[in-house]
């Protein structure tokens, strides 16, 4: 019974702390609950596209359960460390190690039991709405709205082992400490910190070396092994530079006497050079969270923004394929008839001459074959005739000169260099037939020549076939002219592409990451704002014995507020500056990454980024007021 | 010249008007220029409150205290803190040394605080450093150094600012009796060059040390004693005495 009271005691008298803690737990288990819930609805997996959803939602899952397992484990070590001084007089007036257990048992049980029920009562209140929205974002018809009470039970299995590890740490953390060595753990007398230049300077270096990559990867096959080695680079100098490098930073601050004599600096740089040795691993997880959200956002965001874009980019005709020779009156029948099964309309039907592709990329102003891993361009050429004849105009080329379209519009050289040719470049704006040959991940560019010969010379690949045409009807009924008509007229994956199904892919898609990543990006700001809260809590701890001396040797309360003001401003500017330029050089790569799914559109890209830095900013400065004021609150109390 | 002047000083505090607690009565002295007082009396008889009044660090219900001619009670809120680093020095039971600085930032913070130049606050340690004995102790941090060491570090940050009164609160508290010795040898040099010096004391050996010494009972001066031209040893039998008849019952 003895037992029951002081855990109850603990968890009721210490909410300052425990608060935070629970609605993190609450709000984790609620997300969990969701995705639980999302991978496991049957209306989605019965879709066509709906295994996509369910296989982004898995790894999702994945994700958050590990975030979970993090922020639980940091936010418990805090706890722990508060509670040391209190279980410690326990010890000392005669509750054995084995009372103790029993007291953080219960004390866990009882901290498990809130959460679970809490979250999901809150889990269930929101699991209309998410489907609700994932509904919208999926442009589906029918309901996804379901519950799964497999849900519930995977959701309290996974948050009950996470308490269970959280226990068995407390646990080690109170046996291996003796009664006096927990009670004099919150007040512990600690050194300086050396200065460690030379990993300051290994910090700058892998930093610079992780932004050099960001920034010069090209966007071909080995973009994304780059990607993962910049996202290492940068993640790794991140903590070497917070860590290691602040404290560099302020010893020479220190060694400026006119700069560090100055009340506000004095103090600032004092409390920090002590703060950051425990405090930059935290700051850097911050920036780096920080940085992983915006990442998310932008990214998903870009993708769902740009859909149309990006069909359009793929498909200028709603249903295009290629064949080696013109279509004969047969293969034209099967088109009619499938159409009119379906009751579509045929309208603007074309067909084009054009060579297959080769890839290669531009290096200046030459055009160089590459192998397809290190290519960034597919280059295709035909005649001005047949250009003519699609776009109805009536340019006239000379031998060296040609059109060049490319769908980013990057090239602007005057001449051009292809196969040892050098030829007078005009750009074209508009082509009607522009499409990406095999889905590649390369970007395609189309050359207009003046006649066959000069095609072949610039492209002495095979000539083939591009026919296009657009359809009319219900949307389930070109979904399904689209299916058959591939089947009617054999043609394979690579060969056919047709808007409508990729219209229904690239909304269960990007419709179903937009929705994740906005879970996974809610999480990840409630863990930058955990985070944040025990951080100010503890420094608040730490800085009250600290600013009570300086208030009775002659600091008054304004300039307190301001010392703290500055010092917290300091604190919480750090991740988010060192976030926001982590991301500036993260946009090329972001734009490699996005080009591969045929995404050249910057502006999308920029406007996106904006929104999304501006909303994390002003969610950032709510926390930022939130947790002063408790620092504040703490630092005056008595 | 007074330094320090308090008429009828009275506190109470009251949480509502059934709770009161009186803690100081009616209290009444005066401090001279170049004296070194002190203050003694049980726990609870108002120490702790006549000398948070006196720092400012409280305000006085009734009567009225004026320090170098500042009334204390007429003194803004907002100014306490600027009018404590101007006026007064402190010297703590705990030492209450700011383990974030080394020794000779913790020096410098009240002169940092009143925003002295580099150079002046370097000009103003070197004498005193001196004569403390602390020289070798300035680039070290308070956790590194020992108790004895560490109030005389003490002792330096409240001379440093050379106020016109230093509150010393039972600053041998925590000390052992050598440096004990030490520290009341160096107060009575310091006050012997002309610094006024108000002691909250438990122990009569330390108090002995002063040039005059006030009992304090229930929120009451109770009885004073000059050293005069007493010796040491006399002062200090007398202090004994005074302390005896206090405690007893009867009084």
């Amino acid at each position: 019974m003895i037992h029951l009271k002081l855990a109850w005691h603990g968890v009721t008298h210490h909410k300052q702390e425990y608060g935070p803690f629970l609605l993190a737990s609450i709000v984790l288990i609620a997300i969990n609950f969701i995705f639980w819930n999302v991978s496991l609805n049957k209306t989605l997996k019965a879709m066509a596209f709906g295994d996509a959803t369910i296989e982004i939602t898995k790894v999702a899952i994945v994700f958050i359960s590990l975030i979970s397992l993090f922020l639980m484990f940091y936010a418990n070590s805090f706890l722990i460390k508060q509670r040391g001084e209190e279980l410690g007089l326990y010890n000392m007036i005669g509750l054995s190690n084995s009372d103790l257990r029993w007291i953080l048992t219960l004390e866990t049980a009882l901290l498990y039991a809130i959460s679970l029920i809490a979250g999901l009562i809150s889990g269930f209140a929101f699991l209309k709405l998410a489907f609700l929205i994932l509904q919208k974002l999926l442009t589906l018809k029918q309901s996804l709205d379901h519950f799964e009470l497999y849900a519930v039970y995977t959701t309290a299995m996974i948050f009950a082992l996470i308490f269970l590890a959280l226990l068995f740490y407390n646990f080690y953390r109170v046996h291996t400490n003796d009664p006096i060595h927990l009670w004099n753990q919150s007040f512990k007398g600690e050194r300086e910190p050396k200065s460690k230049k030379t990993l300051a300077v290994l910090g700058v270096v892998i930093l610079a070396w992780g932004y050099w990559i960001s920034v010069k990867t090209k966007p071909n096959a080995t973009a994304f092994t780059g990607f993962v080695l910049a996202v290492i680079l940068v993640v790794l100098g991140t903590y070497l530079l917070f860590i290691v490098g602040s404290i560099v930073l302020l010893k020479v601050l220190k060694k400026q006497k006119k700069i560090y004599y100055k009340p506000n600096h004095f103090i600032a740089i004092s409390g920090m050079l002590f703060r950051m040795k425990q405090n930059g691993a935290g700051l850097a997880s911050i920036c780096l969270l920080c940085t992983s959200i915006l990442v998310t956002m932008v990214g998903t965001l870009s993708l769902y923004v740009g859909e149309n874009k990006l069909i359009n980019s793929w498909n200028p005709y709603d249903i295009m394929f290629t064949t080696e020779k013109r279509l004969t009156s047969k293969q034209q029948r099967t088109i009619n008839e499938t159409a009119s099964k379906y009751n579509i309309s045929l309208s603007k039907k074309k067909q084009i001459t054009m060579t297959t592709p080769s890839a290669g990329s531009i290096k200046k102003d030459k055009f160089e074959t590459n192998n397809i891993m290190n290519a960034t361009l597919q280059l295709s050429s035909l005649t001005l005739a047949d250009y003519n004849s699609i776009q109805g105009t009536n340019i006239k080329l000379k031998k060296q000169q040609i059109l060049l379209y490319d769908v980013s519009s990057k090239f602007n050289k005057k001449h051009i260099t292809i196969r040892g040719q050098r030829y007078q470049v005009k750009k074209i704006n508009n082509f009607k037939f522009a499409f990406n040959y095999q889905h590649a991940i390369v970007q395609p560019i189309f050359v207009v020549a003046a006649d066959k010969s000069i095609c072949s010379a610039i492209n002495p690949q095979p000539e083939m076939v591009v026919s296009g045409f657009n359809i009319g009807g219900t949307k389930t009924n070109q979904l399904r002219f689209a299916n058959s008509l591939q089947k009617n007229m054999k043609l394979s994956n690579e060969t056919y592409t047709a808007a409508p199904i990729f219209r229904n892919l690239f909304q269960s898609l990007f419709g179903s990451l937009l929705f994740i990543g906005s879970l996974v990006s809610i999480t990840l700001i409630f863990a930058t704002a955990l985070i944040l809260y025990y951080k100010q809590l503890s420094e608040g701890y730490a800085d009250r014995k600290r600013f009570q001396t300086m208030q009775q040797v002659g600091l008054s309360q304004k300039e307190t507020k301001e010392a703290i003001r500055s010092q917290v401003l300091l604190v919480f500017m750090l991740p988010i500056v060192g976030a926001a330029i982590h991301f500036v050089f993260c946009i090329p790569m972001l734009k490699n990454i996005l080009s591969l799914f045929s995404m050249y559109n910057t502006k999308i890209l920029a406007g996106v980024s904006i929104v999304t830095l501006f909303v994390l900013a002003g969610g950032y400065l709510c926390i930022y007021f939130l947790t002063t004021k408790v620092y504040q609150e703490l630092v005056n109390k008595k | 010249m007074n330094v320090l002047d308090l008429n009828h000083v009275r506190r109470i505090f009251a949480d509502d008007k059934k709770n009161k607690v009186i803690a100081l009565k009616d209290i009444s002295f005066s401090v001279d220029k170049g004296e070194y007082v002190a203050i003694m009396g049980e726990s609870g008889a108002g120490k702790t409150t006549l000398l948070n009044i006196i720092a400012t660090l409280d305000k006085a219900t009734s009567g009225s205290i004026t320090l170098d001619n500042f009334d204390l009670n007429k003194l803004p809120e907002k100014q306490t803190a600027k009018f404590r680093r101007e006026h007064l020095g402190f010297v703590f039971q705990n030492f209450n040394l700011l383990d974030t600085f080394n020794n000779r930032d913790n020096i410098f913070l009240p002169l940092v605080l009143a925003k002295t130049s580099y150079p002046e606050m370097e000009q103003r340690l070197r004498p005193l450093a001196e004569q403390l004995d602390i020289k070798s102790l300035l680039e070290r941090y308070p956790h590194e150094i020992s108790g004895g060491q560490k109030q005389r570090v003490a002792a330096v940050r409240a001379l440093i600012t050379k106020p016109d009164l230093v509150l010393a609160d039972e600053p041998t508290g925590a000390l052992d009796s050598h440096n004990t010795e030490n520290l009341l040898q160096l107060f009575e040099r310091v006050n012997a060059q002309g610094q006024t010096i108000l002691m909250v004391t438990h122990s009569a050996a330390a108090a002995s040390h002063s040039k005059r010494t006030l009992f304090i009972k229930d929120g009451q001066i109770y009885h004073e004693i000059f050293k005069g031209d007493h010796s040491r040893a006399e002062y200090l039998k007398k202090i004994m005495t005074s302390l005896a008849a206090l405690s007893s019952k009867e009084v």
